[in-house]
């Protein structure tokens, strides 16, 4: 794609890594960028990185990454043409869409309209009906009440999922074993609905038990050519949100595969869809798959595909969106290796996943073959409380699936980060589950794991014992903490360090 | 110099000599030989018997350090008897908490509820890996509280007794 940038500048409504992944896409296209930043990420590696960077307003999202206002108004400041939301915040949000169109704005992304029509679990089930493409048991329209709900479950048998209409990230969602426990679970899920959504609307469709998460990832243009770029399977997952994903997916036939890729064109299709977004399905034992929902948007874990297909799909958004068409067909996909990701976050493993916040004191990234990250921290930065707990995305490619995997152990094994709990040593541990190796993996496997104790074998030996005792001493002689920010050079610090011991 | 490092329930001892240009390491009373280079600023690399560990470590919190290396973690305690000494002559002003330095088990008390102690005077004997402690009191004062009785396990950072 040798052709002149299609935009001259591009505001990047969002923080963190994917800001990062999007302002490096504007540099490879010879974009100018500006970041945007909440008082909390003043400090943050986007600003660091963007060619230009404006104040949005406070540190709760509320007033500045979720402000409309206050976004537009960044990008009259700025001259940008075009804005990319990323993912979260305002990139699903059709009235952002609208009112970018409104201002002059190039939204990177779908229309307003296949957003609406897509956007809610709802609408999109009714539109999945109508296409033929197979769905759970359960209602396409909102439940109204909890008798309807009760009336509803009795017919399709429990369990039910309880799901919000407008929901995602497992927020206003509940398994329901009984028509005891329908009750509170309708109570519950509505009120966590309109407390994350603004809106409590609920609907139930048939649980699938231990089902699989897997999902295609679609591309289209403004001019109606639209390909599926491989699966995602994404059911390694911690409080219904995904922290592994890969491609392609373990244990899925050709024949299933191809069968889901053409539901999602068709989905796609019928909201005349532009740009990249991702299909979701359920696929139980029998490998039977069923519709879930649609992301009108780039999805967390798109690098998984990135690395699979060759094709940087941040940059193909941002021709899409400025009218471009498709530089290939269907028929020019063509798949290569292996691709997974690991979601590296600020959270404990042993406290349930709780985020957990806290200064990068130590930061060791891996390298070497096979490897990308997608990191939003450097070492001496504090992670801020106020959004996700995702720090970086680490992904590994390989041949096949066993090179892939045995890349990311090195990674995970060469990964240094202190400071802050994080879930590095959990991937560790799944990396090293035989059923994960396997690729037998359901949206259990997490509980599963957690409910054993670790392997023996995932203990450090005596020999590393005795020389992380060694260390902790040398480290307390060396007078706690480094300064990571400091000027001064290697050898000063090694005098100091030697000085302190020898008091 | 003479650590007391605890990783998890392990308290280790581990004694650190300068020899020449290089440091000699004893530990548990055991010499360790190891070659020790301080590569970069939170980076200490090891060689033990010809196995390569490459520490990077940073502050935990202020009583622990965090250390990595070949895909493990872990966080260490490490308690400097000569620093605990010198704070022990620190003039301290109100009341004063003493807090476990490891977890153990309470041997005897040395001293009543509602004592007169001067400062460095021995209040309870703890006992953790066959190694018994005098817990001595940050200041001189009065006996306030005492949280813990002969016998009792305490876990590190436990709350013992308050000089006021």
């Amino acid at each position: 794609m040798p052709s002149r940038p299609p935009f001259r500048k591009i505001l990047i409504a969002n923080r963190g890594e994917i800001a990062v992944r999007l302002l490096r896409a504007c540099r490879d296209l010879e974009i100018a960028s500006v970041a945007v930043y909440s008082d909390a990420d003043r400090a943050a590696l986007h600003v660091q990185l963007a060619d230009e960077a404006l104040r949005l307003g406070p540190a709760p999202a509320a007033e500045s990454y979720l402000d409309i206002a206050r976004v537009l108004d960044a990008a009259r400041r700025s001259g940008a043409q075009a804005i990319h939301p990323g993912y979260g915040f305002l990139a699903e949000n059709a009235a952002f869409a609208a009112a970018c169109r409104d201002a002059g704005l190039v939204f990177i992304g779908p229309s307003p309209e296949s957003m609406a029509a897509l956007g809610s679990k709802t609408a999109a089930r009714r539109l999945a009906q109508a296409h033929h493409i197979p769905i759970l048991e359960g209602t396409v329209d909102a439940v109204s009440s909890l008798a309807q709900a009760q009336a509803i479950a009795q017919r399709i048998g429990f369990p039910v999922m309880l799901k919000a209409a407008a929901g995602g990230g497992g927020k206003g969602m509940r398994l329901v074993a009984s028509a005891a426990d329908l009750p509170s679970a309708f109570a519950l899920a509505g009120a966590e609905a309109a407390a994350a959504f603004g809106d409590p609307s609920v609907f139930l469709e048939r649980a699938v038990l231990q089902p699989r998460h897997i999902e295609i990832q679609i591309l289209g243009d403004r001019h109606g050519s639209l390909v599926w770029l491989g699966e995602r399977e994404c059911s390694v997952q911690r409080r219904h949100q995904k922290i592994i994903e890969e491609s392609p997916a373990p244990r899925l036939s050709p024949a299933t595969r191809a069968a889901m890729g053409a539901a999602a064109c068709a989905a796609a299709r019928a909201a005349g869809y532009y740009s990249a977004g991702t299909v979701e399905f359920l696929v139980d034992a029998d490998e039977r798959f069923f519709f879930l929902e649609v992301n009108t948007r780039l999805q967390v874990e798109h690098p998984v595909t990135e690395l699979v297909t060759g094709l940087d799909l941040v940059q193909l958004q941002i021709r899409i969106a400025a009218g471009e068409p498709l530089p290939f067909a269907q028929a020019d996909i063509v798949p290569r290796g292996h691709a997974i990701e690991c979601r590296i976050c600020a959270e404990d493993p042993e406290q349930d996943f709780m985020p957990s916040p806290g200064t990068v004191a130590r930061l060791v990234p891996p390298a070497g073959p096979g490897l990308r990250e997608d990191s939003g921290i450097y070492q001496g930065w504090t992670v801020p409380l106020e959004y996700d707990p995702l720090l970086s995305k680490l992904i590994a490619w390989g041949e096949d699936r066993p090179q892939a995997l045995a890349r990311m152990r090195r990674a995970l094994r060469e990964y240094q980060l202190g400071g802050l709990r994080h879930n590095l040593g959990f991937f560790r541990r799944i990396f090293a589950d035989p059923d994960f190796c396997a690729g037998r993996t359901d949206t259990g496997t997490v509980a599963r794991l957690l409910a054993q104790p670790p392997p023996p074998s995932l203990a450090p030996d005596p020999a590393w014992q005795d020389a992380a005792a060694l260390a902790a001493a040398l480290a307390t002689a060396a007078a706690l903490p480094p300064q990571p920010a400091a000027a001064s050079t290697p050898s000063h610090w090694q005098r100091a360090a030697r000085t302190e011991a020898l008091r | 110099m003479i650590y007391e490092i605890q990783i998890g329930e392990a308290v280790r001892k581990l004694e650190l000599t300068r020899d020449g240009d290089a440091w000699s390491v004893a530990l548990d009373g055991q010499p360790l030989p190891a070659d020790i280079a301080l590569v970069a600023p939170g980076t200490i690399s090891l060689l033990l018997a010809g196995r390569s560990f490459t520490f990077a470590y940073a502050s935990a919190d202020p009583s622990s350090v965090w250390l990595a290396a070949a895909g493990h973690e872990t966080r260490a305690e490490v308690r400097d008897p000569r620093r605990r000494l010198a704070q022990r002559h620190f003039h301290l002003t109100g009341r004063a908490r003493l807090n476990a330095p490891m977890a153990g088990k309470v041997v005897r008390l040395l001293a009543e509820l509602g004592a007169t102690v001067e400062a460095g005077q021995g209040l309870l004997v703890l006992e953790a890996m066959k190694m018994q402690n005098e817990v001595r009191s940050p200041k001189s004062g009065t006996l306030v509280s005492l949280a813990v009785a002969a016998g009792a396990a305490v876990a590190t950072g436990q709350l013992l007794a308050e000089v006021e």
